[in-house]
């Protein structure tokens, strides 16, 4: 008997030993800033960036040529570029960087450096993800240590997206090889890299030396950060990352899902942000070589009369969304708020009839994990097409399968495909990729048109003109819905919310958390 | 007695060798293709044909084969599709972690379930014995996952008492480490309280009581020394529990260990970092056998002669 | 993790005294063979329609729930009592599929070594210690990246890793029962071993078998709940409960009874099965002779 009360004994001390250090560790989050993030980053080398998940932590530490405005969200000078200029020429881009600018480890920062960052992003060896797009740039000319020239092959309308990739520094990696050039990354942004645990959390803390406090005091009037560090915490459980806002454990979490907000308003020490200006469109895309019905216009047009984006909206998403009818969402040129289609089951019915689909036939609608609450817009998408007459069996697949499927045309994806698309602010490159006949991902490279729609796709992406390129699209958009490759569904808000000590809005224009410097602490 | 360990090295090679050649072939002909999972969407072909090479995945699948035979006698197992570092690091990086909490559950689970188990025995039908007959059979019902919402939801969420996540503190671990040790604890209690009765039943026993020792030695010396021989093979099959037990637990707890890891790795369809765990978990399991093999070796002389 | 089996001790006397029935396990057993014989005159509803109209509605008791959907609804507006009830059919095949698979697997190893004896008897046992140390959750990792995670791929993966319990256990049974005079009997009358083993003996092991199954079932019931939890088991849209808790584990703090009433299920079925297993045991194996 007596072991036990000794056993007690124990068990106190160690209860009262585990306390200091959770004390100490709360104490020194105070200057530190917790940002709850769902993926961990593959990769913190931005020469090798995979996916968009890694955007928020790399550009915290690789400054790029330029920022974006808290406010609008349009690109600006705020960053390593102070002027760009767009040649007579109009495929050339002339590019001066700021005086002063220098990395981490205290070198200049040169146009050599830019030249070459953007020459490793192309080199299929680090398999960026950016280098699609890069592609669309020729060469680039080093004038002097300030001064470079982009030249690209066309005219391109989306230049300014090229240009928000995080800069390296060439020296530091020919000193410390790859290895360490990836465990450690430099860069010559306002933070510099502390520690990454895998798996866990990535810590980078403000560089009392950074270059630029000043210009961007001067010009911009932004100020030097309250606090000290950002760690990004990686929480993949929804729930999970939610439930540790709530307890103060995180400061920032983005992509809370509408169901959680009411449970999250009744936290006062929470604060609860929405912003409708951010890159997302879901839809349902047509696969004609897994099943040639989708070839057939009246069954396209059936299906967009039959379903109730608005009602998916309200009810799915609890009305934190807006219905999409176009190919653009909201923070994309050619978006048209005044495109929209009725909601029509009788008009839907009439269109069924005219096409050659055969009641009771089923059509697979395929849906994976990446669209919020995919399986209840699957199921809604399904009640709806049943209504009219159209049969649909679902299916979840995997994400890996389903991008496998995907790229190699497998007809076993099945004819209806749930997709989510957190791309950009230019629509030209999605539309090269998936719509161009001549593209590996198009899913249908014979429609109708298709040269007309080549060659429209073709020439809003040389067009700088911002309103004849709108034309241009308006025109696209016109012939994409005669001959439908795609059903737009809707856009979601983008909510976020933050701990009652930091004061943090969410950059417009942007899929993931940006503008970190721009965080105050209030308490 | 030297020949019978070389036998048996032998054959624990060979079961690693037949494992990782499974392991290999399965991973290779199964499901997706890992290249489409890696690239962006808008990656072109040409960045597809490289990444390809690069994880060699544009040769034949015996060529494939030797050159994973050829590497992982040199500790090489292939690089993660998403870290692009060698799936070994990945996994020994997570490694600790998972230990920690692993060693910390299975402490837990020793800790209270042997001796409730053991007290149980000797105190028949106490009270005792009756809660940890509950905790026991609530052990063995209670799935772990659901427990671990409900502690998230109740500890975490509403009474704000305990961290949900991470592993910083000493805090952090009490929730999981509970939640991972409820099954150990279920067969701990029960597998001793057995042991025990069955001891303390015994002749040994009997004949020291006749002896006049005292009672307490008599549990402590007699019985429990005869009882921890049958203990021993538990605490060495705990290990699958515990191994399931970190995978549902770390989904839920979000710790940063192999069994996340794992998790991820296989809906990333990140094969060499799934491969890698497969055979990790293995290896153990064969060394665990081997060890056992070679102490009770030692124990008992017959078995050398068999 | 199968057929642990733990030795119940005590004399006649004391048995006898504590031998009564279960009636927590019984009652539970019943809730759960009702639903799983009659789910589709129990069901008020179609498990898998839904109606977004009705989505998320609250059990009966409280504020905006009704006695038509008694334990409310999910986020697609399915009645969640109608999916339980079926999920209780999801689980029992499941299970029983499991068991039935290395059940026989097990059995036919257990006869074989304990008949046999000698060499393969060594090998076989020997075989059974490793497998039964290796966790099964990497056989599913396996199965499912070749297969794709789905009920069969658990049946498969449990039905392959499951069998030393049994195998063990035969093999002690066979052992001893190869001693008895009807066997020397029979072998006497000319029938060949295949005949011993599976008329002769087979049959008086069937007491055994029944014990392990039913002490087996309440484990594999959380176990498969916990690999479709993990989203290596059953997909969506069916009703398995572990399906059923990963799905409204995103709603936790929305719609609490998405996730208590399919925990409360499994937590019903499995209490059911070990209580009432442990009681059979009790009474079936007076000499104990299973661990």
């Amino acid at each position: 008997m007596s072991k036990r009360i000794i056993c007690r004994v124990l068990v106190l001390l160690l209860g009262v030993v585990l306390a200091i250090p959770a004390v100490v560790a709360y104490a020194s989050r105070n200057d530190t800033v917790r940002v709850g993030l769902r993926f961990d980053p593959a990769t913190l080398n931005m020469l090798e960036m995979k996916t968009g998940f890694e955007i928020p932590v790399i550009l915290t530490m690789n400054e790029p040529l330029l920022g974006s405005d808290p406010v609008t969200g349009d690109r600006i000078f705020s960053a390593l570029a102070e002027s760009m200029q767009v040649m007579p020429n109009k495929k050339d881009i002339k590019i001066k960087i700021r005086k002063g600018a220098r990395f981490q480890t205290g070198d200049p920062l040169t146009a050599a450096d830019v030249k070459w960052t953007y020459e490793q992003c192309v080199n299929p060896k680090n398999a960026n993800m950016m280098a699609g797009p890069l592609d669309e740039i020729e060469s680039i000319e080093v004038l002097d240590d300030q001064t470079l020239i982009f030249r690209f092959f066309e005219p391109y309308a989306g230049w300014k997206e090229l240009m928000w990739i995080g800069i390296c520094s060439k020296k530091y990696y020919d000193s410390v090889g790859p290895e360490k050039f990836r465990k450690n990354p430099v860069g010559s942004g306002m933070f510099k890299f502390v520690a990454r645990k895998v798996g866990e959390s990535v810590t980078v803390t403000l560089d009392p030396d950074y270059w630029g406090y000043s210009y961007l005091k001067k010009e911009f009037n932004i100020d030097k950060p309250n606090f000290k560090n950002v760690q990004f915490v990686i929480i993949p459980d929804d729930q999970t990352r939610i439930a540790m806002l709530e307890t103060g454990e995180l400061d920032i979490v983005s992509d809370i899902l509408p169901h959680q907000v009411k449970q999250l308003q009744k936290n006062k020490r929470v604060k609860i942000k929405r912003i409708d200006k951010v890159p997302s469109l879901y839809g349902i895309s047509h696969k004609p070589y897994a099943d040639p019905i989708m070839k057939d216009q009246y069954f396209c047009y059936a299906i967009k009369h039959a379903i109730n984006r608005q009602e998916i909206v309200d009810k799915v998403f609890l009305g934190e969304g807006y219905p999409l009818y176009l190919y653009a969402s909201k923070t994309e040129l050619g978006y048209d708020p005044k495109i929209k289609f009725d909601f029509n089951p009788q008009k839907a019915k009439e269109y069924l009839k005219k096409s050659s689909y055969k009641p009771g036939y089923p059509i697979m609608l395929t849906y994976g994990s990446d669209v919020p609450n995919a399986s209840l817009v699957a199921a809604a998408i399904q009640q709806y097409l049943q209504n009219i007459g159209i049969t649909v069996k679902l299916r979840q697949l995997e994400a890996g399968t389903m991008a496998t499927y995907s790229r190699t045309k497998d007809p076993r994806i099945g004819p209806l495909l749930l997709f989510a698309w957190h791309g950009g602010r230019d629509p030209s490159t999605r539309l090269m990729l998936s719509m161009k006949s001549n593209s590996p991902y198009s899913a249908w490279p014979d429609r109708p048109h298709k040269k007309e729609m080549d060659d429209l796709i073709d020439a809003q992406a040389r067009e700088l003109d911002e309103k004849k390129r709108a034309g241009l699209l308006a025109k696209y958009h016109g012939m994409w819905m005669e001959n439908p490759s795609s059903t737009s569904l809707f856009g979601l808000n983008m909510i976020y919310a933050t701990s009652d000590r930091v004061e943090y809005n969410w950059a417009p224009q942007e899929a993931f958390i940006f503008n970190l410097h721009l965080v105050k602490i209030v308490k | 007695m030297q020949g019978y360990i070389i036998k048996r090295i032998a054959i624990a090679l060979l079961i690693i060798y037949v494992v990782l050649t499974v392991v290999f072939f399965v991973f290779r002909m199964g499901g997706a293709d890992p290249v489409a999972i890696m690239l962006p969407p808008d990656a072109t072909p040409r960045d597809q044909k490289v990444l390809t090479e690069k994880f060699g995945l544009d040769k034949s699948l015996p060529a494939q084969y030797w050159i994973f035979v050829k590497n992982a006698v040199h500790g090489d197992f292939g690089l993660s599709f998403k870290y692009s570092e060698p799936a070994l690091t990945v996994l020994l990086e997570r490694l600790p972690a998972t230990i920690k909490l692993g060693l910390t559950a299975f402490c837990l689970a020793f800790c209270v379930g042997i001796p409730i188990g053991i007290i149980s025995a000797v105190r028949r039908d106490s009270w005792i014995d009756r809660v940890g007959r509950v905790m026991a059979l609530a052990g063995m019902s209670l799935p772990s996952f659901w427990v671990g919402m409900m502690l998230i939801l109740f500890f975490g969420v509403s009474l704000r008492l305990l961290p949900i996540s991470g592993s910083d503190t000493p805090l952090h671990y009490i929730m999981p480490a509970f939640c991972m040790s409820l099954y150990p604890i279920a067969l701990f209690t029960r597998l001793s309280r057995s042991a025990m009765l069955d001891a303390l039943k015994s002749e040994y026993v009997v004949m020291a009581r006749i002896k006049g020792v005292p009672e307490v030695y008599v549990i402590l010396l007699h019985a429990l020394r005869n009882a921890s021989i049958t203990l021993v093979t538990v605490v060495f099959g705990v290990f699958g529990a515990l191994i399931l037990g970190s995978v549902v637990v770390e989904t839920i707890f979000a710790w940063p260990g192999i069994g996340r890891l794992v998790m991820e790795s296989y809906f990333g369809r990140d094969y060499p970092v799934v491969q890698i765990f497969v055979m990790f978990v293995t290896f153990i399991v064969v060394v665990m056998n081997l060890l056992v093999d070679i102490v009770y070796a030692y124990i008992d002389p017959r078995i050398r002669y068999q | 993790m199968f057929a642990k089996l733990k030795k119940i001790n005590g004399s006649s006397e004391e048995r006898a005294g504590r031998i009564r029935l279960p009636y927590i396990g019984l009652t539970c057993l019943a809730l759960f063979f009702l639903a799983v014989l009659f789910a589709d005159f129990l069901a008020p509803y179609d498990p898998f329609a839904g109606n977004l109209g009705n989505q998320t509605l609250p059990p009966f008791w409280q504020e905006g729930g009704s006695v038509k959907n008694w334990l409310g609804t999910d986020m697609l507006g399915r009645d969640v009592l109608s999916r339980l009830i079926y999920g209780s059919r999801m689980s029992f095949l499941i299970s029983l599929g499991c068991i039935a698979f290395y059940g026989t697997i097990g059995i036919v190893i257990g006869l074989i070594s304990g008949f046999v004896g000698g060499k393969t008897d060594m090998f076989l046992m020997r075989l059974a210690d490793f497998w039964i140390s290796l966790p099964a959750i990497i056989v599913i990792f396996i199965l499912a990246s070749i297969r794709g995670p789905s009920a069969e791929t658990l049946i498969l993966a449990f039905g392959i890793m499951g069998w030393p319990g049994y195998a063990r256990i035969v093999r002690g049974e066979t052992l001893s029962l190869k001693q008895r005079d009807f066997i020397r009997l029979a072998r006497v009358a000319g029938c060949g071993n295949l005949r011993i083993m599976f008329s002769h003996i087979l049959p008086n092991i069937f007491n055994t078998i029944i014990i392990l199954t039913t002490i087996d079932i309440g484990g594999i019931i959380v176990l498969t709940a916990t690999m479709s939890f993990l989203g290596l088991g059953t997909q969506p849209p069916s009703c398995d409960w572990g399906l059923m808790l990963s799905e409204g584990r995103q709603y936790i703090t929305y719609a609490w009874w998405l996730v208590a009433f399919p925990g409360i299920a499994i937590v019903i079925a499995v209490l059911g099965f070990n209580l009432t297993g442990d009681w059979i045991r009790e009474l079936l194996d007076p000499k104990q002779k299973l661990r």
